[in-house]
């Protein structure tokens, strides 16, 4: 028996064809449908007579567009594969009153949005810059937090690859890495510090204007390290942080730049933003690869074997101890759309795990047992995750 | 204060805003909630004999190593949970055909898209003949 045959049977027929939206529904579901306003008092009887002889209420062209909107993100929402917490729930939540906690997904828009500022103050404004360095510090607490609570990289990476903002995205990744790497080394200063330093290493290429597709070996791509720095400085961003962003590019080979220096004087710190940021450069573009259809390098892998002489082993050590990005018993939706449990990992691949068809693409469990790998399989990738089990 | 003389319903979802939802709901008709964030926590509380369950809100889609179909299925193996009650509340688009077959092993399937707090207050009411406290 399913949920709207036993409505029927208490004699409230919710879910009557043709009427899915109608009034019971609606009232159910009223945000998504606005209603004409009601008198403040019921018992009020002129008011219910002047409110009846009204004409009927026409719904001004806005609330005709909200509610094509309303319309169009209710079908939009019945063709997801999967959503763990739909909009009824939120609904429902705030008719019981129940505080809605703010998601993962909020604490990274709002670091996303921090940084944008930040980035956008240092191109375009520079003398209003003074004032900033509160807002990164308050999102790498939040980074900080997201990161304990969620150990599953890959749930918050892949929310953070779109085009548009390629190098904000990359700070933001490189943040939320570092997070994962830095405990597991000893270093010259705090994971907090580190993170901050990751969230704005990059902030020189925003005020050059200039990204990844852009000669890297140019002087002009060179330069982004120290206005960068210059742009701290008027931020008054922690010295260990500015440190860090003035070496993220040097090597204890002494082949970096812009000073060309070694330790003692590259810090280890320096160096694990320098690894983690070079890591996420490699997992985006192989990202990119994949979507191509080109093949899937291993990424931990290809980090170790570029950098096997840049940094100290120590920080490729703690690179490799990264937890699987998608843990085992995590649900992940593929790009046939099913839904699949993770039940092994490849190494070096941690972005192409081994999984089990959970849901199939046209809703059903499977009879039998479906395993596939996704190294095997390059024609498939997880889209997202749907349950992490670092809960 | 907690009475355990309430009916209890076992709750098996990792969303905590759900769980949430449910219990405010639940204790609303004078019944008391415990959690399960995986299919094996379940299994576990199911079978603790101290542990006697009204009604069971089962997630699909559970991390870890059972999902909501391998806990439907132990629980109907087991002859003292065999005739327990249990929704199915899933936020996964599944067909027709598997919600046949899901109702084979559960009482009701619920589409958390088209949850509404009076609708699933009166589901509860009408499947345990309960009157609201």
């Amino acid at each position: 028996m399913r949920l709207s045959d036993l409505i029927d049977k208490g004699g409230n027929a919710l879910d009557k064809p043709g009427s899915k939206w109608s009034a019971p529904v609606s009232s159910e579901l009223n945000f998504h449908v606005p209603k004409p306003l009601a008198p403040d008092n019921d018992t009020n009887n002129e008011n219910k007579e002047t409110l009846s002889q009204q004409p009927p209420v026409q719904w001004l062209p806005s609330t005709t567009a909200a509610l094509a909107k309303a319309e169009q993100r209710i079908k939009a929402a019945r063709k997801k594969t999967y959503d763990s917490t739909p909009d009824a729930i939120y609904q429902a939540a705030q008719q019981l009153n129940i505080p809605i906690p703010p998601s993962k997904e909020k604490a990274l828009e709002n670091a996303k949005n921090a940084i944008l500022d930040v980035f956008t103050t240092a191109a375009n404004d520079h003398d209003k810059l003074g004032d900033k360095w509160d807002k990164i510090a308050g999102t790498t607490s939040d980074i900080a937090a997201t990161i304990t609570k969620d150990l599953n990289l890959a749930l918050v990476l892949e929310r953070n690859s779109d085009d548009e903002h390629h190098v904000l995205n990359h700070c933001l990744n490189s943040a939320l890495i570092v997070a994962a790497v830095a405990p597991n080394v000893s270093t010259e200063c705090g994971i907090k510090e580190i993170i901050a330093a990751a969230l704005v290493h990059d902030i020189g290429l925003g005020i050059l204007g200039i990204d990844f597709s852009y000669n890297e070996s140019a002087d002009r791509f060179k330069q982004h390290v120290l206005t960068g720095v210059e742009a701290l400085k008027k931020m008054q961003a922690p010295e260990l942080v500015i440190k860090m962003v003035e070496q993220h590019h040097e090597t204890i080979a002494g082949t970096g730049y812009p000073a060309a220096i070694k330790p003692p004087e590259l810090l280890i710190c320096s160096q694990i933003l320098s690894l983690t940021e070079s890591f996420e450069r490699i997992m985006s573009n192989a990202r990119n690869a994949g979507k191509n259809g080109k093949p899937i390098e291993n990424y931990v892998q290809k980090a170790i074997s570029i950098h096997r002489k840049d940094f100290d082993p120590i920080v490729l050590k703690a690179l490799i101890e990264i937890h699987g990005f998608y843990p085992n018993g995590t649900m992940v939706e593929l790009t046939n759309r099913s839904i699949c449990q993770v039940i092994g990992q490849n190494n070096g691949f941690p972005l192409r795990p081994i999984v089990k068809v959970v849901i199939d693409g046209s809703g059903n469990h499977p009879e039998k047992l479906e395993v596939k790998n996704l190294q095997e399989i390059k024609s498939l990738s997880i889209i997202r995750t749907i349950t992490d089990m670092n809960m | 204060m907690t009475d355990t003389n309430q009916p209890k319903v076992l709750i098996a979802d990792d969303d905590q805003l759900v769980c949430k939802v449910l219990t405010i709901i639940f204790s609303k008709l004078g019944m008391r909630c415990l959690r399960a964030q995986t299919g094996s926590e379940a299994i576990d509380m199911l079978k603790d004999t101290n542990n006697l369950f009204a009604l069971m809100i089962l997630d699909l889609v559970l991390p870890g190593k059972l999902t909501g179909w391998e806990v439907l299925t132990t629980v109907r193996d087991c002859t003292h949970l065999a005739s327990m009650p249990i929704i199915v509340m899933t936020g996964a688009n599944i067909s027709e055909h598997e919600t046949k077959k899901l109702l084979e092993k559960a009482q009701v399937v619920v589409q958390k898209r088209d949850f509404a707090v009076e609708s699933f207050s009166k589901l509860v009411i009408n499947m345990l003949n309960k009157e609201p406290s």
